[in-house]
C-alpha cells in the first residue's frame, strides 16, 4: 500500500503541470486521438480532449496539444467519463452503521472517512473516480453521507467533492427490521420489527422535527426582535430532519419491495419533501409509473437476486426496463469487490432487456451524477466539466477490456503500466519469484515458491 | 586576647564558608553528595551535591555543601536524575469497573412468566429519537478515585515517581490527575487533580452494544455533548444577565458542566488515538470546538507529524510496539510493523513534535523499561529518552515549574542509581518523592550519622 | 380377406411409425452457423446434427436426415454449453430461509454419503436464469463441515432430478481445514457466548485436530476398502468413500490461502488420491508445486478481492493466465448458484487480464469437462458428445451477446425464466400512476 502511494505521487509529479507537484490538486493534459464516449452527445471517433487545471476545455478531432501539457496517446483506446459508484461503503472506519437508535441522523460519514483504504486504489484500477459513501441500512433513518473523489494519496479534505449537496440514508424493509437484536444482548429489542413500525418511526421523527423547527424559528424571531431568550437545545439528530423538510438534503432510501417504496413516496408527499433515489429499489420495475411521476432515481444492482426474501422478485431486466420507461437508473456496487468492475455490470443491461449501449453507459456516469446533485459539473465528457476519465484498451463492454488509466481532476491517479512496472521493484516480489522473473514471465520447473 | 580574636575570625570565616549551604532546614533535609547529576535542563554535572529541604530541591552544584542537619547520602559512583514521569497510565486507580457482556439467558422448558411492562413503551420516540448515549462520564475524576495501592511500590523501585493517571472506558472518559506515586493518603498524591479531559472517539462496544455503537456515533456523542456545554454556558450567562428571574433556569447536568474548562481552553483534552486516521479525527474534533488537544497513544503519529505540528498537539506516545492485528500477520510483516512502531519515538524527536514515553497500551508496567530500550535501539537517543520521561511530560502537562529536572525550586523527585537511567544493569539505590526518601535498596547502607546498621529510614512508605 | 389384411398391414405400419415417432424425438439440424467446436478450429459455415440426445455429426457438409427439424442459424454462432464446475445449483434458494428449508449444509463434519444431486429440484427458480446465459451443465456440491458430501454432475434441464443427473457421485467435496481458522459454526457460537476470537495457539490446536481427523477418516476408509467384509460389517458412510480413497474418482479440496494449498497438495500426495483443488485464490503463490504434481485447479470465482492488501490489484483476475502458462490443468467456475449465470463474466475477466480468448472459452467448456473426467461427453462440439449447446449472436463471453437457442440433452430449452416473465409483465403495465 505504501508502495502504491509512492508510485502514485511519482505519477502525479510526472503528469501534473503545477510547479509544486506534491501540492497540485488539478492537472492539465491532452488525450490524443481516442474513441470518446461522451455520455451526452454520443461516441466520437478519433477525438482529442484538452484539459486545463482539472477542467475539460476542448473536445474535437483537430485539436493540437499546447506546449508544456503532457500528452497521452489515445490511439485504439476508449475514453469514458469517470465511473461514479452511487452506493459505496468503502473507506469507512469503525462501523458502517450507527445502528443502536432507530434514527441516527446525527452520525456523519464525513467523520469516519479513511483515505488509506486500499480499496480506493483497487476501484481506481476499475475506472471509478467518484464514490458516494453511505451509512448502512440498520435503521429507518441513518446518517449523513459523503461524496468522495478517489484522489488516492491525498488527505480527506482534498477528496471531498466540493459543494456536493448533502445527502442522508434511509432504509426500509428487512435490514432495519432485523437490526434490532444482537447476540448476547438482553433487554427490549430495538423498535421497529415490522414495516408498519418503520413507517411509524419515519412519521414520528418528521412530526418531532416539525415541532423542533418551529421552536427554533420562534427563538430566532425573538432574537431578531432584540430579546434574550434561552436557546433551545441543538439536537444533532433533528437538525438534518429539519433540513429535509426544507428541501436541502437529498434522500437516498434503501428499499426493496414495491409497497414500501410507495409508502415512502406517500409519506414524503405528506410532509412535503422529495426522495432523490431508491437505493437498490429491486422491485422498482413494478411501480415505474409512480417512480417516474415522482422523479425519483433508482440506483440498483445489475443482476443480484434471491439472497434475501425481499430480493426474490428482483430481476436482471430491471435496469433495462426502467431505462426504457424513462426512469433515471444507475448501477451501483454496494461492495468493494463489485465496484472494481462496474463497467461490466452496466453492460449487463444490454444483455438483459436490450438497453442501448448509451443507456448502459449513463447508468455509471450521468445518472449517478444527477442522483448526487453534481451533474452540472461531472458525469459526462463536455467542455467545462471536471476532467475525470477512465481510459480502456478497448470498448468497456467487450470481454478483453480493462482499464489502463484513471484520471481525476486532470491528474493520472492510476496507470496500469506503471503499476505493472512497480511490481518488479517491490522487495515483496522477490520473496515469491526467484531469478528476477516478472509476474508474467516464463516459469521453470524449479517453481516460484518453495 | 589575640587568641580570642583569632578564634573569632575563625568562627566568622567558617560561618561565612557555611553560607553557600542552605539556610537551616526545619525538617526533612537530605544531601546527596558527590554524585553524577543529570539535571536534564542543563549540562550533566560529573560530581555534585543535591540538597533537599521540605520536599523541594534547594541547591544543586559542584560547590554546594550539605547543611549540618541534613541526612547525608554518599553519592560517589552513583547517578542522580529526575524521577521519571509516566505521562499516561491508570496508576492508583482501582481496576476499571466495566460491566461484563451479558450472557444470553438460559431457556428452561416449561411456561415462562409474562415479561414486565416496559417503563417507556419501546415504540415511544423517547426510546429511539435522541437516545441517551452511553460513555458520557467526563465528571468522573481520577483524583476522586485514586488510592495509594500496594502495587505502586514495585513501580517506584524502577525509578518512576510520578504519573498521569487517567480513567478508562467511554467516549468522554473523565478527568486525568497528575499524581506522585506515594502515600500514605490519596491527598498526598495529587499534584494536579484536573490535568486534562480524556476522550476516546470509539464506541465501548460494537454493533449491538447500545448507543454509540460505531465511531461515527462516538463522534456524534462528542459533538452533541460539547454543543450542550456551549448552550449551557450561554444559558447561564443569559440567566445571570436577567438577574436570575423571569426566565426558566438552566438545567444543571454535572457531566455537561464538567466539560466547561475544556471548552474554554482552560484544560487540555487528551484524545486516545493510535492509528493515523484516529489521530486526524481527534485533531479535527478538537479544532471544531477550539480545544487544546494532546494525543495519547499515537502509535502512528510518525505518519502525521505535519498535522500534529500544525495543531500544536503533543503526543503521550505509547510504548506498545506490537501491532494490533499481530495474530493475523505473517512473521515478516509483523516484524516490519513492530520495527516501524518502535521507531515512532525517534521519528517524533526528529520531526520536533513534543512527546513523552508512556505506558499507554502496555499490559504490564514492568515492560516500560524494556520498551524504552527498544525505542532507543530504533533510533531514539539516550538523551531524548530521558527527556521524554522527565522534562517533556512535565512541560506537556503544564507542570514544568514543579517537575521534570534537577533544579533548585522544583519538587524533589529524584532517582539515585548505579548507572545510566535506562541501562539494563543499573539499580535504583535511593528514590525520593516529594523530598521523602521513599525507597532504599535493601543492600544499601546509607552513610548517616547515628544510623543503626540495617535500619531502614523512618520515612520509607510502601503504601501500606 | 384382402381388405382386412391391407387394413391390418396399414394399422401395423402406422403403429410402427407412431411408435417409432414416440420413441425418439426428431433430429435437429443447425445449419449455416459458425460452429465454434472448442476442441478444433471453428467452422465458418457448418452444420451440427443432433440426434437421440447426442451430437450425431458436425462439419462443413453434413447430411441432414429427412424429417429432421432444420434451424437456419446463419449470422449466428454455435457453442458447446458452458460447464460450471463449482456451484450449488438446484439445491440452493434464498440462503436465509427458515431452518429446514436449506439443503446446502448438513450437520456434522463428515458426510461422504450425502450426494448433492439427490435433492436437486428441477423447478428451482435459479436454474432457468443460469441457462439463459449458456450454462448447460454444472457440478453442484454441498457446503459446510469438512467432508461436505459428494458433488453431482447435472444437466440443467429435465422433468425429474434423475433425468438431470449425469453422474450422482462425481467428486468428493472436502473443505480442507484452513490454517488461519475462522468461520463456520464454531466461530458464531463463540460470538454468541461473548468469548473473544481464538488466540493463535488455540487456532493452531484446532487446525491440527481437524487435519488429523480428516487424515484418520481417509485412513479408516482405506482400511475398510481393502478389508474382507461381511454384509453385517457394511458401513454406508465408508462405502461411499471407497471410489475416492482408492483414487478412482476425484477428491476436491476447497482451499483459499497458500498455506492451505500446500497442505492440501501434501495431503493428497501422501494419501495417494486423485485430487483437485477448488477456489485456490492464492494459486499464483504455489505455481511450482502445482506444476510439479500436475494438480488440476477449479479456479474461481474471479469476482473476488485479493487476499492481502499488498497483493497486486488484479491478481485474482490474472491468475488464470498464470495457471495456463504454468501448464497444469485448470478451469474457471463461479462457486455460487445465483452467480453461476455470471460464469461467462468470470471468463471475460480472465481474458481481460492475460488469458487468450480461446483459452478463456475452454476454461468454461472443455477444461472443466476434462478435470471432471467427462470429456468424452461434454465440453466441445464433437460427434458422440452430449448435445448440450447453444446458438448466440456472438462471443458468449461478451456481456452484450444474446443467446437465441439452447439445447440440453438434445432438446431445445425455452429461454424463459422468472426474470423474463416479470420483465414482460411490467413492460406491459400502462404508464398511469395508480393510487
Amino acid at each position: 500500500m505504501k508502495r502504491a502511494i509512492y508510485f502514485v505521487l511519482a505519477v502525479a509529479a510526472a503528469w501534473a503541470c503545477a510547479p509544486a507537484p506534491a501540492a497540485a490538486q488539478t492537472g492539465s493534459l491532452f488525450i490524443h486521438d481516442a474513441t470518446v464516449m461522451t455520455a451526452t452527445h454520443g461516441t466520437l471517433d478519433h477525438t482529442s480532449i484538452l484539459v486545463r487545471d482539472g477542467k475539460i476545455v476542448a473536445i474535437g478531432e483537430r485539436l493540437t496539444a499546447p506546449a508544456g501539457v503532457p500528452v497521452l496517446d489515445g490511439a485504439g483506446k476508449y475514453v469514458i467519463p469517470g465511473i461514479i459508484d452511487e452506493h459505496s461503503h468503502t473507506m469507512i472506519d469503525g462501523g458502517v452503521n450507527e445502528g443502536a437508535p432507530s434514527v441516527s441522523a446525527m452520525a456523519h460519514i464525513k467523520d469516519v472517512l479513511n483515505p488509506h483504504d486500499i480499496n480506493l486504489y483497487r476501484q481506481l484500477a476499475g475506472g471509478v473516480t467518484i464514490i458516494h459513501v453511505l451509512h448502512g441500512s440498520a435503521n429507518p433513518i441513518g446518517g449523513l453521507d459523503a461524496v468522495v473523489r478517489l484522489k488516492w494519496g491525498q488527505p480527506i479534505a482534498n477528496m471531498l467533492y466540493p459543494d456536493a449537496p448533502q445527502g442522508i440514508k434511509m432504509a426500509l424493509g428487512e435490514n432495519p427490521k432485523r437490526s434490532n437484536r444482537f447476540p448476547g444482548e438482553t433487554g427490549p429489542q430495538r423498535y421497529p420489527a415490522t414495516r408498519q413500525g418503520v413507517e411509524n418511526v419515519l412519521f414520528t421523527a418528521f412530526t418531532r422535527a416539525r415541532e423542533y423547527q418551529h421552536r427554533w424559528a420562534d427563538y430566532r424571531a425573538a432574537v431578531a426582535r432584540g430579546e434574550h431568550p434561552m436557546p433551545p437545545r441543538d439536537n444533532l439528530d433533528l437538525d438534518p430532519l429539519v433540513q429535509i423538510l426544507e428541501g436541502k438534503i437529498l434522500i437516498h432510501a434503501h428499499s426493496y419491495r414495491n409497497d414500501e417504496m410507495l409508502m415512502l413516496l406517500d409519506l414524503a408527499d405528506h410532509f412535503g419533501f422529495k426522495i432523490r433515489t431508491f437505493e437498490h429499489g429491486l422491485e422498482g420495475y413494478k411501480i415505474w409509473p409512480e417512480i417516474k411521476a415522482h422523479d425519483v432515481g433508482v440506483s440498483t444492482f445489475a443482476d443480484m437476486w434471491e439472497y434475501k426474501n425481499e430480493a426474490s422478485e428482483a430481476i436482471a431486466y430491471a435496469p433495462a426496463l426502467l431505462a426504457k420507461k424513462g426512469v433515471r437508473v444507475a448501477v451501483n456496487s454496494d461492495s468493494d469487490e463489485r465496484a472494481r468492475r462496474l463497467y461490466q455490470e452496466a453492460a449487463k443491461a444490454v444483455h438483459y432487456g436490450g438497453a442501448t449501449e448509451q443507456q448502459a453507459l449513463d447508468m455509471i456516469t450521468l445518472n449517478p451524477a444527477w442522483m448526487l446533485g453534481i451533474d452540472r459539473t461531472t458525469g459526462s465528457i463536455d467542455v467545462g466539466k471536471d476532467a475525470d476519465f477512465a481510459i480502456f484498451n478497448g470498448h468497456p463492454f467487450a470481454p478483453a477490456s480493462h482499464v489502463e488509466m484513471t484520471i481525476v481532476d486532470g491528474i493520472v491517479y492510476f496507470d496500469r503500466a506503471k503499476d505493472l512496472a512497480s511490481r518488479h521493484d517491490a522487495p515483496w516480489y522477490e520473496r515469491n519469484y526467484k531469478g528476477g522473473r516478472g509476474f508474467f514471465g516464463a516459469l521453470t520447473a524449479e517453481g516460484s515458491d518453495e | 586576647m589575640r587568641l580570642a580574636r583569632l578564634l573569632g575570625y575563625f568562627v566568622l570565616a567558617s560561618g561565612l564558608a557555611a553560607l553557600p549551604a542552605a539556610a537551616e532546614c526545619p525538617a526533612g533535609a537530605f544531601a546527596i553528595r558527590g554524585a553524577r547529576v543529570i539535571t536534564v535542563s542543563g549540562p550533566t554535572l560529573p560530581s555534585a551535591t543535591v540538597v533537599i529541604c521540605q520536599g523541594v530541591i534547594t541547591a544543586v552544584g559542584a560547590d554546594v555543601t550539605a547543611p549540618p542537619e541534613a541526612e547525608v547520602l554518599d553519592g560517589h559512583g552513583l547517578t542522580v536524575y529526575p524521577g521519571l514521569i509516566d505521562a499516561y497510565s491508570q496508576d492508583g486507580l482501582p481496576p476499571a469497573a466495566r460491566p461484563a457482556r451479558p450472557m444470553p439467558a438460559a431457556q428452561p422448558g416449561g411456561p415462562q412468566p409474562l415479561p414486565p411492562l416496559d417503563a417507556i413503551p419501546v415504540n415511544s420516540y423517547r426510546n429511539y429519537l435522541d437516545p441517551p448515549p452511553g460513555g458520557v462520564t467526563p465528571a468522573r475524576r481520577a483524583a476522586d478515585l485514586i488510592r495509594p495501592l500496594g502495587a505502586l511500590a514495585a513501580v517506584r523501585a524502577t525509578g518512576i515517581t510520578t504519573a498521569l493517571s487517567a480513567p478508562l472506558g467511554g467516549v468522554l472518559v473523565g478527568r486525568a490527575a497528575l499524581i506522585e506515586l506515594r502515600g500514605p493518603t490519596a491527598g498526598d498524591m495529587i499534584v494536579n487533580p484536573d490535568a486534562g479531559l480524556v476522550v476516546e472517539l470509539r464506541p465501548e462496544r460494537g454493533f449491538g452494544g447500545g448507543y454509540p455503537s460505531s465511531v461515527m456515533g462516538a463522534v456524534a456523542v462528542f459533538r452533541q455533548a460539547f454543543l450542550d456545554a456551549r448552550r449551557y454556558q450561554e444559558s447561564e450567562a443569559i440567566y445571570r444577565q436577567a438577574g436570575e428571574r423571569g426566565l426558566p433556569r438552566p438545567v444543571y447536568d454535572r457531566q455537561i458542566v464538567s466539560l466547561l474548562p475544556a471548552l474554554n481552553g482552560q484544560e487540555p483534552v487528551i484524545f486516545i488515538a493510535n492509528d493515523q486516521d484516529a489521530i486526524l479525527r481527534a485533531l479535527a474534533a478538537a479544532a471544531e470546538f477550539h480545544l487544546t488537544p494532546i494525543i495519547a497513544g499515537g502509535a502512528e503519529a510518525w505518519k502525521q507529524t505535519a498535522a500534529l505540528a500544525a495543531a500544536h498537539a503533543p503526543v503521550l506516545a505509547t510504548l506498545q510496539f506490537k501491532p494490533a492485528d499481530a495474530d493475523s500477520l505473517g512473521p515478516d510483516e509483523r516484524k516490519k510493523e513492530e520495527d516501524e512502531n518502535a521507531s515512532n519515538p525517534a521519528a517524533l524527536a526528529k520531526a520536533g513534535i513534543p512527546f513523552a514515553l508512556t505506558s499507554q497500551g502496555l499490559t504490564a508496567k514492568d515492560d516500560f523499561f524494556a520498551q524504552v530500550r527498544d525505542a532507543m535501539s530504533h533510533g531514539l537517543s539516550a538523551d531524548d529518552a530521558l527527556k521524554a520521561t522527565t522534562l517533556w511530560p512535565a512541560r506537556i502537562l503544564g507542570a514544568e515549574a514543579q517537575l521534570g529536572s534537577v533544579d533548585a525550586g522544583k519538587i524533589a523527585d529524584l532517582v539515585v542509581a548505579t548507572g545510566d537511567p535506562f541501562a539494563p544493569a543499573a539499580q535504583v539505590k535511593y528514590l525520593f518523592i516529594d523530598g521523602r526518601l521513599i525507597f532504599v535498596h535493601p543492600e544499601q547502607r546509607p552513610h548517616r550519622p547515628g544510623a543503626r546498621p540495617g535500619a531502614r529510614p523512618a520515612e520509607t512508605e510502601a503504601g501500606r | 380377406m384382402r381388405r382386412a389384411s391391407i387394413f391390418l398391414a396399414l394399422a401395423a405400419a402406422l403403429t410402427l411409425a407412431a411408435g417409432w415417432a414416440l420413441a425418439a424425438p426428431p433430429a435437429i439440424a443447425l445449419v449455416h452457423g459458425r460452429i465454434v467446436r472448442v476442441s478444433a478450429p471453428a467452422i465458418p459455415d457448418g452444420t451440427v446434427l443432433i440426434e437421440n440426445g447426442k451430437i450425431a455429426a458436425v462439419g462443413a457438409r453434413v447430411a441432414v436426415p429427412g424429417g429432421a427439424r432444420v434451424i437456419d442459424v446463419r449470422g449466428l454462432s454455435v457453442y458447446p454449453g458452458l460447464l460450471d464446475a463449482n456451484t450449488t445449483l438446484g439445491i440452493q434458494l434464498v440462503p436465509e430461509g427458515e431452518p429446514g428449508t436449506m439443503d446446502t449444509q448438513e450437520v456434522g463434519d463428515f458426510n461422504p454419503a450425502e450426494q448433492a444431486g439427490v435433492a436437486v429440484n428441477p423447478w428451482n427458480e435459479i436454474i432457468p436464469t443460469v441457462r439463459t446465459n449458456g450454462i448447460t451443465d454444472a457440478l453442484t456440491a454441498m457446503r459446510g463441515g469438512i467432508i461436505a458430501g459428494q458433488a453431482s454432475l447435472i444437466q440443467l434441464a429435465g422433468w425429474t432430478s434423475d433425468q438431470m443427473s449425469i453422474r450422482r457421485g462425481a467428486a468428493l467435496w472436502v473443505n480442507f481445514p484452513p490454517r488461519q481458522g475462522g468461520g463456520g459454526r464454531g466461530a458464531f457460537a463463540r460470538l454468541l457466548s461473548g468469548q473473544g476470537p481464538p488466540s493463535a495457539e488455540e487456532r493452531e490446536r484446532e487446525y491440527r485436530r481437524r487435519l488429523d481427523a480428516l487424515r484418520d477418516y481417509f485412513d479408516r476408509a482405506r482400511l475398510y476398502a481393502g478389508a474382507q467384509r461381511t454384509p453385517e460389517d457394511g458401513n454406508v458412510e465408508l462405502d461411499a468413500m471407497i471410489p475416492y480413497v482408492t483414487g478412482k474418482l476425484p477428491v476436491v479440496f476447497v482451499v483459499n490461502r497458500v498455506d492451505d494449498i500446500r497442505a492440501a497438495i501434501q495431503f493428497g500426495e501422501s494419501e495417494h488420491l486423485h485430487y483437485v483443488l477448488a477456489g485456490a485464490k492464492d494459486a499464483w503463490l504455489a505455481l511450482g508445486l502445482i506444476k510439479q504434481h500436475n494438480v488440476p485447479i477449479i479456479y474461481g470465482p474471479l469476482t473476488a478481492l485479493p487476499n492481502s492488501e499488498n497483493d497486486p490489484y488484479d491478481v485474482v483476475y490474472s491468475t488464470p493466465a498464470a495457471l495456463w502458462k504454468n501448464g497444469a490443468p485448470f478451469c474457471i467456475a463461479s462457486g455460487s448458484a445465483t452467480d453461476s449465470r455470471n460464469l461467462p463474466q468470470n471468463a471475460a475477466l480472465a481474458e481481460a487480464y492475460g488469458l487468450p480468448a480461446e483459452e478463456a472459452l475452454k476454461a468454461v467448456t472443455l477444461y472443466p469437462a476434462q478435470i471432471l473426467g467427462v470429456a468424452d461427453q461434454l465440453g466441445s462440439i464433437d460427434a458422440g458428445k452430449r448435445a448440450d449447446l447453444f446458438v448466440a449472436t456472438g462471443d458468449p463471453l461478451d456481456l452484450r451477446t444474446e443467446i437465441k437457442y439452447l439445447f440440453i440433452g438434445g432438446e431445445q430449452v425455452p429461454l424463459v425464466d422468472k426474470g423474463t416473465e416479470l420483465f414482460h409483465k411490467f413492460m406491459a403495465r400502462p404508464d398511469k400512476i395508480s393510487y
